[in-house]
């Protein structure tokens, strides 16, 4: 599904270059999770944003589908931290945008959202607003709206770092039995090592910036609804941890220039 | 019942402010003491009893000045305050120039521009339009540019054109913001009306204030600026209104 080979990633800022990824290597089978770790400042959102066909890259390939990435693939569902929701359309119009601006019939996108409005639990509130709703649904929304559009590949972008505990959990819930129910390539970028453990099928560790694959771990016991009362689970997440603080040195050095 | 209840307390808002604004009155002239200033009955009196006769025609005239003004600015500034925001090619010639036209004032070119259009309607609608032009253009750019990255990466990744991007993200994004350069430009459109009524002129609102001072009327003064700040008022009144149809998840 997705082939990345040595890509490189440049960016120009007020201090000169700044590379954000560096020849990087990565591969995601179709229908596969794929979670990504990495300490801020990483790359790993500037990945994702290669990937949605949002920021060109400087060197390297970029397959989707084996084709070469493009802006507006219409399979492509991005999901971000702050939802991407439009405050002034409320839950339905912002169901159906996608719906609306590929065009498909009025009676087509009735049906389609509202199938998956009632599915996500949102039927009830398609009159609201954004500022009206909680996090935890604003992210269900943007779910909701990716949905529509039958995605073979997801996009998240943290998409539930900013929510409480209780909510974080009942979406990730969420993402396993959607993904169980028909299995899309997922690519998650996250910072929590408990998400990686817990939704990624495949775990892949970033080095600080520039980033650079450390490590790439297959995760025996990805699809688990009751994985975090285990201890394999707490056993994973520790092994990712000092994988993860293996790439610290590195960070000390680069704060110091 | 509770929109009745909601009635009831704009009317008590602005109620109490007309009161506080007519003891101000009595107040200053009680203190002043002189014809200049005449107390707010005998000014209210004026104004009822003169309304159809003399004041309407030239409300109406100064209404139809100020909201084509509006109306053509409001269409102008926000449509290339669009445009400018959203090409940062195009902000970077365009905001040099901005800067340099802005500060300019642009009332002293009035009779210059009388001596162009004449010294009819446009001449007066073109300067007015002209100043709040800026107001709303700046805001509406600066609105454009504000709008969340994340949003737009969002609606881009379902599929959105450019002018897809215009109807669902730019222009609701940047109407709160336009509703609100509409409201400071129409207190500033009401004071350039003011002065283009007092040049060349022998109808509308200002012209009829300053004619009455003229010949030393007074009471028909401030009854011509009870007019002004009604017609003010109904003007806000209904770009409110206008905002909460137009914007509802603002009053949420």
């Amino acid at each position: 599904m997705i082939k990345i080979k040595n890509l490189t990633v440049e960016y120009q800022t007020f201090n000169g270059k700044l590379t954000a990824l560096d020849r990087v290597n990565l591969e995601v089978k179709k229908g596969e999770s794929c979670a990504i770790i990495g300490p801020s400042g990483c790359g790993k959102t500037t990945l994702l944003y290669v990937l949605s066909g949002l920021v060109s890259h400087n060197a390297g390939n970029v397959l989707v589908n084996r084709e070469p990435v493009k802006a507006k693939r219409k399979k492509t569902a991005l999901i971000l931290q702050d939802y991407g929701l439009l405050p002034w359309k409320n839950v339905w119009d912002n169901t159906v945008l996608g719906l609306s601006i590929r065009k498909f019939s009025p009676s087509l996108q009735k049906e389609k959202a509202a199938g998956i409005l009632k599915r996500l639990g949102l039927y009830e509130f398609r009159n609201y607003y954004p500022g009206q709703l909680s996090g935890g649904m604003r992210q269900r929304v943007a779910i909701a709206r990716a949905l529509t559009l039958d995605p073979d590949l997801f996009l998240m972008d943290e998409p539930f770092s900013a929510l409480d505990a209780i909510t974080r959990e009942e979406l990730q819930g969420l993402i396993l039995s959607l993904w169980q129910e028909t299995p899309a390539t997922i690519l998650l970028v996250t910072h929590s090592i408990e998400e990686a453990v817990y939704l990624g099928q495949r775990i892949v560790v970033f080095s600080p910036g520039p980033g650079t694959i450390t490590a790439n771990i297959n995760n025996p016991y990805f699809g688990d609804i009751m994985l975090k009362s285990k201890p394999e689970f707490y056993r994973l997440c520790n092994q990712v941890r000092s994988l993860l603080e293996g790439g610290k040195p590195h960070e000390i050095r680069k704060s110091k220039v | 019942m509770k929109l009745e209840k909601a009635k009831f307390k704009k009317v008590l808002e602005i109620g109490g402010g007309l009161i506080f604004l007519l003891l101000f009155w009595t107040l200053l002239f009680l203190i002043i003491n002189k014809p200049v200033l005449p107390p707010p009955w005998e000014a209210l009196e004026t104004f009822f009893k003169t309304f159809t006769s003399l004041l309407l025609p030239h409300l109406l005239q100064s209404t139809f000045r100020v909201l084509v003004s509006l109306v053509v600015a409001l269409f102008l500034g926000a449509l290339s305050g669009l445009v400018i925001g959203r090409w940062s090619k195009i902000d970077d010639y365009a905001s040099p120039l901005i800067y340099l036209t802005y500060p300019i004032p642009k009332i002293a070119l009035l009779p210059v521009l009388m001596g162009i259009m004449g010294i009819g309607e446009a001449s007066k609608i073109f300067l007015i339009s002209l100043i709040i032009f800026f107001q709303i253009m700046v805001t509406t750019r600066d609105a454009v540019r504000g709008v969340n990255r994340q949003i737009v990466s969002s609606v881009v990744s379902l599929g959105a054109s450019e002018k897809d991007l215009f109807q669902h993200v730019f222009i609701p994004a940047s109407l709160p913001k336009i509703f609100t350069s509409l409201r400071i430009s129409l207190g500033t459109a009401m004071a350039v009306l003011f002065l283009t009524e007092t040049f060349a002129t022998v109808r509308g609102i200002g012209y009829f204030i300053l004619d009455a001072s003229m010949r030393g009327r007074y009471q028909e003064v401030f009854a011509g600026i009870i007019a002004m700040s009604l017609l003010g008022l109904a003007l806000f009144v209904a770009v409110d209104l206008l905002e909460r149809k137009v914007c509802p998840w603002q009053y949420i």
